[in-house]
């Protein structure tokens, strides 16, 4: 079943089960900074407080 | 919560690496002084978690010049939304020149990220739990996660049969395989992992077409690694097998991918144990992991593979940008 299951026919469909709907692509869409530094010196540009997303593992990549 | 967004700005970062380990006070005590990580630990202590050891995670609000301002740990939007305009009230009592002070110093000394192979293959992957009756078309399981795959400039032309003629197949380097297999055919599905010590398989590149510089490639193999973690209370499974399906285009010109999606479909298990002081039945779960490559970003920073620091080549050790 594991070898037959993923072939060029079911390629598509496996890619869109696997990866991310529009919906859970959502919250990227957002304008993130990649790191605190980099928040830190936009928010002294924008004269905006920050707010600092911090995980273990990046929110971005594996948490 | 849009709209409330729109009065800060958003940054995400890695944790462990800003509060020094474990525990900011022993980073301390061992000579750790990178500016970014001191900024954020002297602001964080003053968060939901405190100055003492421990995980930090969880969401802040601070001043561009480090001060505290508020913080949660939570999922739920609610008592997030709370906590933001409890930062922002604190924010308004803030005379305007407080407003602009930037931190001191928060430029850090060192990033994994500067490693990034600019020039090279960067893979971006997404993982998710797969239907027990393996049909796509089932509901979508709600878990994934994301991970990361570098390859230098050097080692993504390793994808390639040394003569690029339609029939003409090739194995992926050992180093290349064991880098697929042991970081990223891993069940991170609910959270981080550790690495698989060995896998054994292999992958296969054979080029299906030749149009002019592009060389278009069908990627298949199979993987299978087997090892407990070595850190006891950490989620992994005992054993993880997969096949993998793909096709990429490379361009011979220009010296890069100009596409690649790659499919690793396989099945993890664990036997029973004990994990988190409970006792666990036997497992068995079907994962799918999908690689492509990572969008390009403006600003040129890309965050790195988990387990970078594990892939023994020089390249992935780079402390300067």
């Amino acid at each position: 079943m594991l070898v037959e299951s993923l072939s060029t026919a079911t390629f598509a469909a496996w890619r869109d089960y696997i990866r991310l709907t529009a919906t859970e692509r959502d919250w990227t869409r957002l304008p993130w900074l990649m790191t605190f530094n980099a928040g830190l010196a936009a928010a002294a540009k924008a004269k905006k407080p920050l707010l600092l997303w911090t995980m273990n593992g990046h929110p971005f990549g594996c948490t | 919560m849009q709209k409330l967004t729109k009065q800060f700005v958003l940054a995400a970062d890695e944790v462990w690496r800003l509060q020094g380990g474990f525990d900011p006070k022993v980073y301390r005590e061992r000579g750790g002084a990178d500016p970014e990580c001191i900024a954020f630990q002297d602001m964080a202590g003053d968060g939901h978690y405190g100055p003492g050891a421990g995980s930090k995670q969880g969401i802040y609000v601070c001043t561009p010049s480090g001060d505290f301002l508020a913080s949660i740990n939570s999922s739920r939007p609610r008592n997030v939304a709370k906590m933001l305009e409890r930062g922002l009230a604190k924010w308004r009592e803030l005379s305007v020149k407080a407003k602009g002070v930037p931190a001191k110093s928060a430029k850090p000394t060192h990033r994994f990220e500067w490693s990034c192979p600019k020039d090279g293959l960067r893979l971006a992957s997404t993982l998710r739990y797969l239907p027990a009756n393996h049909d796509p078309k089932s509901r979508r399981k709600t878990e994934y996660n994301h991970d990361f795959l570098w390859f230098s400039r050097k080692e993504a032309r390793q994808f390639l049969p040394k003569k690029a003629s339609v029939g003409a197949k090739h194995t992926l380097p050992e180093l290349l395989f064991q880098r697929i297999s042991r970081f990223n055919i891993v069940d991170a599905v609910r959270g981080e992992t550790r690495p698989f010590r060995k896998a054994e398989g292999s992958i296969t590149t054979e080029v299906t077409a030749v149009q002019g510089d592009v060389v278009v490639l069908r990627v298949t193999g199979s993987t299978k690694a087997e090892g407990r973690p070595r850190r006891p209370g950490l989620y992994m499974p005992d054993g993880i097998k997969s096949q993998l399906l793909g096709e990429a285009r490379f361009d011979r010109e220009k010296g890069e991918f100009l596409s690649f999606e790659l499919i690793a479909k396989g099945v993890g298990w664990m036997h029973p144990r004990r994990f988190a002081g409970a006792a666990r039945r036997a497992q068995v779960r079907n994962i799918g992991w999908y690689f492509t490559l990572t969008p390009k970003r403006e600003d040129g920073f890309y965050v790195s593979p988990t387990h970078l620091s594990s892939y023994g080549v020089p390249w992935s050790r780079r402390t300067r940008r």
